[in-house]
């Protein structure tokens, strides 16, 4: 992995984060999967207004002339995201426990 | 192994289907029940379509009735669409909150949803014990779908089936 590629990833996600931080005041943070793949994006919003439904339904973005990856987005609860820590949800296939960062508000901010 | 692409296409024509349907109920004799039926099929069909285009666990992504409502809560962030209605993200995101009532009220109609209650499929009673009908029930809802927001919902929801596969396929 070049760390062009890498920068350039983290570049969009960065952007990403802090728009929907912009745009939902209640989303409390992103957390970030996989974040060493330079393919594609795998981002899980905890919004403690979103519909619980006892699991992780992502929904699939192509690329676009502003995120030029394939986006793959989903939103939970924290009370199911800390049930996707335990283990009692799954997640889509690849989105890995042992490879996530969470970005805050904060950090989105800075 | 399930070819996922598939199952999306099967799903997204089954889904086109049922929207044509809907637009023919619009016209008598259709009951309303058949017209709100029609129009719940089409967005759980177009919600399981949506979901075999992640990598969510595909006995889950098929099995889900609540995948439409989910799907407006992350929709704006779409910049396909944003180019395809020129709108910027904060007008879509004005747009998808005042969709997600009405949606869920469509959503709510599937009688695996609707707790013993109205829906457009099976009668149903009252806890006084009355017996409702689907096709001679007043739906609350087709107020709703006749309020502006109703109707850009309902364009938003040609929108995605007319250009799914510009929108959301690779």
């Amino acid at each position: 992995m070049s760390q062009n590629h890498r920068n350039n990833i983290e570049g969009v996600v960065e952007k990403i984060a802090r728009e929907h931080f912009e745009l939902d005041e209640s989303l409390e943070k992103i957390i970030w999967f996989n974040p060493d793949d330079t393919e594609e994006i795998n981002l899980l919003e905890i919004n403690p207004i979103t519909p619980a439904t006892g699991d992780v339904m992502s929904f699939y973005f192509p690329p676009s002339s502003k995120v030029p990856y394939d986006l793959h987005l989903a939103e939970v609860t924290p009370e199911e995201w800390q049930k996707v820590l335990q283990n009692e949800i799954p997640l889509p296939e690849g989105w890995d426990l042992k490879s996530y960062q969470v970005l805050s508000r904060e950090m989105a901010a800075a | 192994m399930k070819n996922r692409r598939n199952w999306q296409i099967a799903f997204l024509k089954q889904a086109r289907n049922d929207w044509a349907a809907y637009q023919r109920t619009l016209h008598s004799p259709w009951s309303v029940s058949d017209r709100l039926h029609y129009l719940q099929m089409t967005t759980e069909k177009l919600g399981k379509a949506l979901l075999l285009g992640s990598k969510m666990d595909f006995e889950l992504a098929t099995s889900r009735h609540t995948a439409f409502v989910k799907f407006l809560r992350v929709a704006n962030h779409n910049y396909n669409l944003h180019s395809k209605l020129g709108l910027t993200r904060a007008q879509l995101q004005l747009y998808f909150s005042r969709f997600l009532p009405i949606a869920r009220e469509i959503e709510v109609l599937a009688p695996a949803l609707s707790q013993g209650g109205p829906n457009p499929e099976y009668p149903w009673a009252d806890k006084s014990g009355q017996v409702y009908v689907p096709a001679d029930y007043e739906f609350p809802l087709v107020e709703l779908l006749q309020s502006p927001w109703g109707l850009h919902l309902i364009k938003f929801i040609g929108i995605f089936l007319v250009d799914f596969e510009k929108l959301f396929l690779r």
